[in-house]
C-alpha cells in the first residue's frame, strides 16, 4: 500500500501485546476515535479498552499529543503514530 | 510534635561524641523535613569557605514527617552536604527502608561533623547510638559491608547505608548505597562520608511514629494505596523507568554518543520491554510501597554471567545509548560495578561517554586510556572503564574518576565544550536540544544538571509547549515545578506517586493529617518556595552566579541531526531570555541572586540578598 494511503502505527510497552506495528488504510484525515476503531477491527476488542486508558500516550509524527487535545487531533494519511504509556521521570 | 520524633543526633566524628538535639517546631513548620531540613542545616552550619572534603563540612541525613507512617512509599531519607562535585549544595534521596527505620528508632535525622581518626560506622539501635570500628570493612563493597555489619550485629533486619571503595577514595562522584540497590546517587555524598572516615550508618528501630489524626490518615492511605495500583503508576509497575527508552527514541530525546544525537539505531536492543523479557528476574518494592518499580536483572550467560543489578532508565541510557552500547548484559554489569564500588551511574555514564568522544577525536591517547579501545559502542571497554573509574585505577581511572568536567579541565583542547555538565555535575538522560524547557530546569537546578528538581521535561514531552524553542514564559513551569517538588522532597514521598494526587490540596492534606499543622495548599506551595530559596542561599554563600545556570556549550554550538531532529539547537538569545524570565518569576536579580524583599517575605536570612 502506498505510504500516502495509510497511517503507520507502532506500539510500545503493553501495547506490544497487540504486535509491534500495524498499518491502517486511510485516504483522508481521521480522528483519534476513528483510528482506534480501525485498529480494533484489526486487533480485536481488547485494544479499545487499552487505548482509551487515561495513561495512554499518543505520539503523532514524533510529537506527543496532549490527552486534552486528543479529540481534536487529525491524523493524516502518511502520518506515523505511536501508542505508549504515559511518560514520567526516570 | 506529631509526625516527628522531635529529636535528631549530633555526631562529632573527631571526638567520637554522639548526643541528642531537639528539633524545634518552628523549623519543622517552616521547612517540613527532608530537603527543607538539608538546606536549613547546611546554610546555618557549614562554615563559609569550608572545603567539601574537609572535617568542617557537615553531612546530614534527614527523614520527613511521613516516614514510618501509613502513607504509601514514604520510607525514604535524604543525605546532604556541600558537594565535592559541584562546590554547591549536594544531596540525594534514597528509597529503601532506612528512612522509616530511623524514624522507628526515634530520630528525625542526624548532623555529622569532623573526621574520625580511623574508619568507623555509626550504629543506631533505638536510643542506643555508638560509633564502632569499621576497619574490617575498609575497601569492602557496599553489598559486602551491608552483609558483614548485619553478621556482626547478629541482626538481619538492620538497615545499612554505606559508601564503597570509591567513597573511601573520596572520588567526587561517590554515592551511598542502602538495601543493596538503593542509592543516594548524585553529587558525591559517598565522598563526604569517606572524608569523615565514616564507612556506614546502620539503623534498627522498633518504635512507631505518632500522627495527628490516625483514623483519617489510615482511611486516606487506603485510598492512596488503591490509586497506586492504577494507571498513573502502571509504567513503573510493568517495566520500571526503562519504559522510557523507546518513547524517548521516538521523540528524538534519547541522548546518544555523548549527547551528539537524540536517537539510537539499536534502541530496541536496550529497551525496557527487551530488558523485561530477557533479564528481569525479580521485582522489588520499598517498605510501604504498592508499586514495585525496582526491576532486578540477572545476567545468565556470557562474560558477565552471574551479574545482578537493578537498572533504571538513567543508568541504562547513559551507560548504554549515550556510550553507543547496545548490550544489556554489559549495562547490567556496569551498574553492578557502580552500585557495589560506589559511584553514581549517571555521572559514570556521562563521564565515560566524554572519554569516548575525546578518544575518538584524538584528544586523549591510547596510553591515557590504558590501551583500551575506548570507542563508542565498545561494551567491554565501557565496563572496564567503569571499573577503573570506581577504583581510580591506571591512567584512565586517574583521568575520569572525578567526573567529566574535571577530566576535561585536565585534557583541554576544546574537550570542555562536550563535557555534558552543569555546575560540574553530569547531565541526566534527556537530550538538551530537543527538550528545551527541561534544559532550562536542569541548568538552573540548585544541585546541578538535575532532572529531579522540577519535572521541567513535562511541558516538553506532553506537548504543552514547543520543545524546540524557549521564551520568557518557560520560567513559570520551572518555578511551579520546583516549589511543588521541594515539598514532595521534604515530606519525603516518592515522585513516582505524584500522579495519584488529584491536586496540591491532597498533598497538603497529608501534612495536616500527619503533623496537625493547619496548612492550606497555597501555604504549602509558599513553604516550597521558602525551601527552594534556602537551598539557593547555600549556593549564593558559595559564590553561585548566572554563569552557573547554563547548559554545556554543545547545546548552543552544534546542531543535532538524527532520525527525528533536523538541526535542533538552542538559540542563545532565547535561552538568555528564558533564564531572565525564570529569575523574574523567582524574584531574583539578573545574576540569579534572591532579593532581600523576597527573603524577608519568606522569612529567610536576608544577609546574602540583594
Amino acid at each position: 500500500m502506498p505510504e500516502e494511503q495509510a497511517i503507520k502505527v507502532e506500539f510500545f510497552g503493553p501495547f506490544m501485546d497487540f504486535g509491534k506495528e500495524a498499518v491502517v488504510p486511510a485516504n483522508q484525515p481521521v480522528s483519534f476515535d476513528q483510528l482506534v476503531a480501525a485498529l480494533v477491527g484489526q486487533l480485536g476488542e481488547p485494544f479499545e479498552e487499552r487505548a482509551r486508558k487515561s495513561n495512554t500516550t499518543l505520539i503523532v509524527n514524533n510529537r506527543i499529543i496532549s490527552p486534552r487535545r486528543r479529540d481534536e487531533v487529525e491524523i493524516n494519511p502518511g502520518d506515523k503514530v505511536s501508542f505508549a504509556l504515559l511518560l514520567g521521570g526516570g | 510534635m506529631k509526625g516527628y520524633a522531635g529529636k535528631f543526633l549530633r555526631v562529632d566524628m573527631t571526638t567520637g561524641e554522639v548526643r541528642a538535639d531537639v528539633l524545634s517546631e518552628d523549623v519543622a513548620r517552616r521547612f517540613v523535613g527532608g530537603y527543607g531540613f538539608v538546606g536549613h542545616t547546611l546554610y546555618n552550619e557549614v562554615p563559609e569557605g569550608a572545603d567539601a572534603l574537609s572535617p568542617e563540612n557537615v553531612l546530614c541525613l534527614w527523614t520527613g514527617p511521613v516516614a514510618g507512617t501509613t502513607i504509601p512509599v514514604s520510607s525514604k531519607y535524604i543525605m546532604g552536604a556541600r558537594s565535592p562535585a559541584t562546590g554547591f549544595i549536594g544531596f540525594g534521596i534514597a528509597s529503601g527502608g532506612v528512612g522509616s527505620e530511623l524514624k522507628a528508632a526515634g530520630w528525625d535525622g542526624m548532623v555529622i561533623k569532623g573526621k574520625a581518626p580511623t574508619l568507623k560506622y555509626l550504629y543506631i539501635q533505638n536510643g542506643n547510638v555508638e560509633l564502632r570500628d569499621a576497619i574490617p570493612y575498609a575497601g569492602k563493597t557496599t553489598w559486602e559491608t551491608e552483609e558483614l555489619i548485619r553478621e556482626e550485629l547478629c541482626d538481619d533486619e538492620v538497615r545499612v547505608s554505606s559508601c564503597g571503595p570509591a567513597g573511601e577514595l573520596m572520588t567526587c562522584l561517590a554515592n551511598v548505597t542502602n538495601d543493596r540497590n538503593r542509592q543516594v546517587g548524585r553529587s558525591g555524598m559517598g565522598a563526604v562520608m569517606g572524608s569523615k572516615n565514616l564507612k556506614a550508618i546502620a539503623v534498627r528501630g522498633t518504635g512507631s511514629v505518632e500522627v495527628a489524626n490516625l483514623d483519617e490518615l489510615v482511611e486516606f492511605s487506603r485510598d492512596l494505596y488503591k490509586r497506586c495500583r492504577g494507571p498513573a503508576t502502571e509504567k513503573y509497575r510493568l517495566y520500571g523507568t526503562p519504559a522510557n527508552v523507546l518513547v524517548h527514541n521516538r521523540l528524538g530525546c534519547l541522548p546518544t554518543n555523548n549527547f551528539q544525537k537524540g536517537t539510537f539505531d539499536h534502541a530496541e536492543m536496550v529497551s525496557g520491554e527487551r530488558m523485561l523479557e530477557t533479564l528481569v528476574k525479580k521485582v522489588v518494592a520499598c517498605p510501604s510501597c504498592p508499586i514495585g518499580c525496582d526491576h532486578i536483572n540477572v545476567v545468565k550467560d556470557g562474560p558477565w554471567a552471574g551479574t545482578v543489578s537493578s537498572v533504571d532508565y538513567e543508568s541504562l541510557e547513559l551507560l548504554g545509548p549515550n556510550c553507543g552500547v547496545d548490550d544489556l548484559n554489559a549495562i547490567t554489569k556496569a551498574v553492578e560495578l557502580c552500585d557495589t564500588l560506589g559511584i553514581d551511574t549517571i555521572s559514570a555514564g556521562v563521564t565515560i561517554s566524554w572519554a569516548m568522544e575525546a578518544y575518538e577525536k584524538g584528544l586523549i591517547t591510547s596510553e591515557d586510556v590504558d590501551g583500551l579501545d575506548l570507542r563508542f559502542g565498545n561494551a567491554e571497554a565501557m565496563v572496564e572503564a567503569t571499573r577503573r573509574m570506581c577504583l581510580r585505577e591506571g591512567n584512565l581511572g586517574a583521568l575520569i574518576a572525578d567526573g567529566a568536567a574535571r577530566a576535561a579541565e585536565k585534557v583541554g583542547q576544546g574537550s570542555e565544550k562536550f563535557a555534558m555538565v552543569n555546575k560540574k555535575l553530569e547531565w541526566g538522560a534527556y537530550s538538551l536540544r530537543s527538550l528545551q524547557t527541561a534544559t532550562l530546569g536542569f541548568a538552573t537546578s540548585v544541585r546541578g544538571a538535575c532532572y529531579l528538581r522540577s519535572g521541567s521535561y513535562q511541558p516538553d514531552v506532553k506537548g504543552t509547549v514547543d520543545r524546540y524553542h524557549l521564551d520568557r514564559s518557560r520560567g513559570k513551569y520551572v518555578f511551579d515545578g520546583e516549589n511543588l517538588y521541594a515539598i514532595i522532597d521534604s515530606l519525603i514521598i516518592c515522585k513516582f506517586t505524584r500522579g495519584i494526587y488529584k491536586d496540591n490540596d491532597e498533598i497538603a492534606k497529608i501534612l495536616r493529617l500527619v503533623t496537625g499543622f493547619d496548612i492550606t495548599a497555597e501555604e504549602m506551595i509558599k513553604t516550597g518556595e521558602r525551601i527552594h530559596n534556602q537551598a539557593k542561599l547555600f549556593n549564593v554563600k558559595f559564590g553561585v552566579g548566572r554563569g552557573d545556570d547554563y547548559p554545556p556549550d554543545r547545546a548552543f554550538e552544534e546542531k543535532m541531526y538524527d532520525d527525528v531532529n533536523d538541526g535542533a539547537i538552542i538559540i542563545r538569545d532565547e535561552y538568555d531570555e528564558a533564564l531572565s524570565g525564570y529569575y523574574e518569576e523567582r524574584r531574583w536579580n539578573e545574576e540569579g541572586i534572591p532579593t532581600r524583599e523576597l527573603l524577608e517575605d519568606l522569612g529567610l536570612d536576608t544577609k546574602l540578598g540583594v
